[in-house]
């Protein structure tokens, strides 16, 4: 036994902290760096490092592991990309009204700055330098510029919410991680997709689609040999009812493998062990000499090495055993001999699949999300301790790590502490999940439906978004909860399995109550378009406005509006807001409908909802611009 | 933070007191003697007379406390002090052991003084070096302290129902400091020979339950550390049921085993009464019971995740399948689950199980044989994550650095026929005497066996039509 295994008490923490409890002190700062994104020079001496909350780049030396200048940027950074010499760093920054930032970066000056869509994010540079792409998370779709000119090229339609890119060492292949799910929540299978671009005809190629269940997909990689993709996302199993967390019944935490040639899915393995998750992977990373994949796992704090060629030989000699033949045709995943695109290896149920090829390596800071690998070093952004933690991936030197403040040390507001304990796994039995698992990107949904307990067995319910839940109350979709609060807490004790201290629960309470709507991609200069405006008359017309009444359009009440099937049928749904519905599809209780028209059409035949059979197609499509203007 | 080391300490000396038990007791044993009154423990080892300094220095494990010390050295860097120089003094005691082993034997007198002096060093780098480690950064262990031969442990298929009540020398005490030469006080003895045993420190180390008879059945008591507020906590208002072997939960509440669901073990025809898990409040009230199994539920304990393990005896007699597998449930006995063992020859038994603190999926615990051993047997890390079943995920047999842990099944029933032999549970019981669940075992391996055969041309001639597995029923019986 190499390893001493009484050292790994000194990160034991769960029984403690509970028994400890937490003393909340809130102080007036409110001023973090929440470093999200980062880029290395090609030579390893600097590192450019995104700073949301602060609005600023800082250039880190690895040398003398230091900041040694930051340089500010108009709006919030999502992204960087560095052109190949580092002479130019493009950043994406911003929300409705985004912008790539263009920074010189031998003076460390912002020399100009680019349009772009609706939260901009992902940048890559293709490997000659002469284009970059730039996903336009709320406008879906990814946008070729010219570097040469600054010129948009192409516009390329992405499926929902693309968050993650990269490029093939070849540059013909864009692959493009979209966040999540989009269609109906009762399909048959739901999952987020990998959509393939041609980098070269700047055209849109095939979706590789994921496991049923697969969301929050946070991170891509293409293999410096170019001939693996490497997606982290949660697998959710959302199609048992979440009646245990042990063994990964609820959330499991994943990385699929797509054969970058063949543009095909083939294998997912889970990052999860046996009796401990790896919650919430977020960014990867491999070493340039294509032997390590590094995982970053956001809930749990922990830094995944993975061998490559040790994994691809375990899935080989697995497929081997059981005779199987993976598909060879683009797009295509494993789907062929099961139903659906359902696995019929096992492999993805495989808990502690990679035992004795990873090494999970916890970190000192919290949050850990994008990172970065310098030679046998990985540089990790610690996004709530405003720290980088750097760990030598080197198996002899036993992984060391250390953690370097990126600013001077501010104690967190209630509010922070509330979003950091939102986004924390180690609230959790098992570190299986965070909040942020079925509530991801700032405490929104993950388009699935789940079957829980508080309102029976077997009815599952498509997650809410958290967005207002505090002001409309009653919560659930049901209306079960009598308050946020209280579904705060439900959520903590039937979902995390945990018995955790009154001021974790009030603390994301404050956090969730500090949420603000981010502006729909529908509006026209922040004002209803054309279509939407006339759809605004619809709206009272057609009596949507009786109940979806005030700012919020809620009454805060329930309504049986003929929607409920099945076991929930005759049943009354509590009212939800329409403000973000733009973001939510898929739409009613048991996300069935992907699009409002669909649920102001086809789910409304008794014009129980709304009176809308009379409407003419164009006035559902201006009444559904309305409602997505929200 | 202080709460949370606090916490962690007491929970390693959990850890340590449980799945040690029985090597505390024996290890405090060979050490001190057996003293009614406090004992100072000698500052090391031993009155060794010359030949057995020569054997110790001889026997000496070098490689392996090299190996802890470069561990302890990588681990924990600087918060290791003198690493570096254990090291030098382990390697310079390395060349002098050597040359003073060589030059023994030609009888010269200087030589076994050096040898005396030479272990007397060793003993003292070791302890220095071991004890040094910065997790042991607490002064006090407290121990169970019991008469030589006085094990106090039931045999496998019985609780503690089982075992004499009364007629021990035994004490719980504590040492302090935690060293070899640190002082031994009582912390609470009996007035009339009772066992006590079965301890469970409490999280905050201010209090702890054991066990100790109370008139005709067993019962759970609890103690402040400083030895004041004796408490029976079990209400014990039926004498014919025994509680005992408790743990304390997070939330305060206490797991213990308890024989009130009035079963017994079915091939002793009721005489033998098990034991099933039950959960009660902090001051005995509310009992109720978590597990409902045929035969014994033992060690409740409690995982670093909050849920509780245990050792549960799956009696399925005539399959040769007796199993105790290691169970993990919610503290409110919901959600029971086998963790290691369930439906694997081996290990037989699992005993004293717990979770290691900060490593997930990791538990140490008493790999024993199924019959003929009172709960004992040799200490197995074992790590969920590798394997459920068999030797698949123990990871480490203490000692036993270096050595692969393989399963071997070997050996029958007297009943079996030659080609259906399989586990081995041999008791002293006369080969006439065929008892199906009375056999024998194979020592050795089929392809060893074949060599001695060819060896041995009488025996060849003899068997030649055998094959191989007739061959293992032919062994040691």
């Amino acid at each position: 036994m190499k390893e001493c295994f009484l050292k790994r008490a000194t990160i034991w923490m769960s029984i403690s902290i509970v028994l400890a409890g937490f003393t909340y002190v809130t102080y007036a700062a409110d001023e973090y760096l929440s470093p999200t994104a980062l880029v290395a020079e090609r030579n390893g001496e600097k590192i450019y490092i995104a700073e949301a909350s602060a609005k600023q780049i800082a250039v880190f030396d690895t040398k003398t592991a230091k900041v040694t200048a930051t340089i500010g940027v108009p709006a919030e950074p999502t992204g960087l990309a560095l052109a190949g010499d580092g002479s130019l760093l493009y950043v994406t920054c911003g929300g409705q009204k985004g912008c790539v930032s263009v920074i010189d970066t031998h003076n460390a000056k912002l020399l100009r700055t680019l349009p772009a869509g609706h939260t901009p994010a992902a940048p890559v540079l293709s490997p000659d330098g002469r284009f970059l792409y730039i996903c336009n998370r709320f406008d879906n779709n990814i946008w070729v510029i010219s570097t040469e000119d600054d010129k948009q090229l192409a516009r390329i339609p992405a499926l929902r919410e693309p968050v993650a890119a990269d490029i093939t060492p070849d540059g013909n292949w864009l692959y493009v991680g979209n966040l999540l799910p989009y269609g109906s929540a009762s399909a048959d299978s739901v999952a987020c997709n990998i959509s393939v671009i041609n980098a070269r005809t700047m055209a849109f190629e095939i979706d590789i689609v994921l496991l049923n269940g697969s969301q929050s997909l946070n991170g891509i990689v293409v293999s410096p040999d170019g001939r693996y993709v490497f997606a982290a996302h949660i697998l959710a199993r959302y199609t048992v009812p979440t009646t245990q967390l042990e063994r990964g019944w609820i959330n499991t935490n994943a990385v699929s493998i797509i054969d970058a040639g063949r543009k095909r899915l083939i294998e997912t393995v889970l990052l999860d062990d046996v009796d401990y998750g790896a919650a919430n992977p977020w960014g990867l990373a491999c070493t340039s000499d294509s032997k390590y994949l590094c995982v970053t796992h956001a809930g749990t704090h922990e830094l995944s090495v993975i061998e490559i060629a040790a994994l691809t030989e375990k899935i080989n000699s697995y497929n081997k055993r059981i005779g199987r033949q993976p598909q060879s045709f683009a797009g295509g995943s494993y789907t062929a001999q099961g139903s659906g695109n359902e696995a019929p290896s096992n492999i993805p149920n495989e808990l502690s699949f990679l035992y004795g090829i990873r090494q999970r390596i916890k970190l000192p800071g919290k949050g850990p999300r994008a990172l970065n690998i310098i030679g046998d070093k990985a540089y990790v952004a610690e996004y709530f301790t405003d720290s980088i933690a750097i760990v030598d991936i080197n198996r002899e030197s036993r992984f060391k790590t250390t953690s370097i403040a990126l600013g001077p040390k501010t104690d967190m507001t209630t509010r922070r502490k509330g979003q950091m304990l939102f986004n924390d796994a180690e609230l959790c039995f098992q570190g299986w999940q965070s909040c942020a698992s079925c509530h991801p990107s700032d405490a929104r949904a993950d388009a699935l439906n789940w079957d829980l307990l508080n309102d029976g067995l077997g009815n599952p319910k498509n997650t809410k978004s958290l967005l207002l839940a505090h002001e409309t109350p009653p919560a659930m979709i049901t209306g079960i909860r009598e308050n946020a609060e209280a579904g705060v807490r439900a959520g903590i004790r039937y979902i995390q399995f945990a018995v955790r201290p009154e001021e974790e629960a009030a603390a994301i309470d404050e956090y969730l109550k500090s949420l603000k709507p981010v502006p729909s991609p529908h509006l026209v200069d922040g004002k209803l378009s054309e279509s939407a405006g006339r759809g605004q008359k619809i709206f009272d017309k057609a009596g949507c406005a009786s109940c979806h009444t005030g700012p919020l359009h809620t009454d805060l009440k329930t309504h049986d509006v003929g929607t409920g099937k099945d076991l929930d049928k005759d049943r009354r749904f509590d009212t939800p807001t329409l403000v973000e519905v733009w973001r939510t599809s898929p739409y009613l209780y048991n996300g069935r409908a992907t699009t409002i028209e669909e649920v102001l059409t086809i789910y409304n035949p008794g014009d129980k909802h709304g009176v809308t059979s009379n409407l003419t197609e164009a006035e559902i499509k201006d009444l559904a611009e309305f409602i997505l203007s929200q | 933070m202080k709460q949370k080391e606090a916490n962690f300490r007491n929970n390693l000396l959990r850890s340590l007191l449980c799945s040690n038990l029985v090597l505390l007791i024996l290890g405090i044993s060979s050490i001190t003697g057996y003293a009614g009154e406090p004992t100072k423990v000698p500052a090391r080892r031993p009155n060794l007379n010359d030949d057995r300094a020569v054997q110790y220095v001889r026997s000496f494990d070098f490689e392996s406390l090299r190996l802890a010390v470069i561990d302890l050295i990588e681990t924990f860097g600087q918060e290791y002090t003198n690493g570096g120089q254990y090291l030098d003094r382990l390697d310079s005691l390395r060349k002098l052991s050597k040359t003073a082993i060589d030059s023994f034997g030609r009888d010269n007198n200087s030589t076994k003084v050096n040898l005396l002096k030479l272990a007397d060093e060793l003993e003292k780098l070791r302890y220095d070096s071991l004890l040094s480690n910065p997790l042991l950064d607490f002064d006090k262990l407290l121990l169970l302290k019991r008469k030589r031969g006085q094990l106090g442990l039931p045999v496998n298929h019985k609780c503690n129902t089982g075992i004499e009540r009364t007629g021990y020398d035994n004490e719980i005490a504590i040492l302090e400091p935690m060293r070899p030469d640190g002082k031994l006080r009582t912390l609470y003895r009996p007035a009339a020979g009772e066992f006590v045993g079965e301890m469970d420190l409490h999280y905050d180390a201010e209090k702890l339950l054991f066990t100790m008879p109370k008139g005709p059945a067993w019962q759970i008591f609890e103690i402040g550390t400083d030895g004041s507020h004796l408490l029976q906590v079990s209400c014990g208002e039926h004498p014919d049921v025994d509680n005992f072997d408790a743990c304390y939960l997070p939330d305060g509440r206490i797991v213990f085993a308890s024989t009130a669901s009035y079963t017994a073990v079915p091939c002793w025809h009721g005489v033998e009464r098990a034991c099933n898990i039950y959960l009660m409040d902090a001051d005995g009230g509310n009992v109720r019971q978590l597990c409902y199994d045929q035969d014994l539920d033992l060690h409740p304990a409690v995982l670093p995740t909050g849920q509780v393990i245990f050792s549960r005896w799956d009696y399925t007699g005539p399959m040769h399948i007796y199993l105790r597998p290691l169970m993990v449930m919610n503290p409110d006995g919901t959600g029971q689950r086998a963790v290691y063992g369930s439906n694997s020859y081996w290990p037989n038994a699992l005993y004293f199980p717990r979770g290691i603190p900060g490593a997930p999926g990791k538990i140490i615990a008493v790999i024993a044989g199924y019959h003929g051993v009172p709960r004992m047997g040799e200490l197995g890390l074992i790590d969920t994550t590798k394997g459920w079943q068999n030797a698949d995920g123990v990871v480490q047999r203490i000692p036993g650095r270096g050595k692969a842990v393989q399963t071997v099944v070997r050996g029958g029933s007297w009943c079996d026929r030659p080609k259906r032999c399989r586990s081995a549970f041999r008791l002293s019981y006369p080969a006439w005497q065929r008892v199906h669940n009375v056999g024998f075992r194979v020592v050795s391996d089929i392809a060893n066996t074949k060599q001695k055969y060819a060896a041995s041309a009488s025996l060849v001639e003899r068997d030649e039509t055998l094959d191989d597995s007739e061959l293992s029923s032919y062994g040691d019986n």
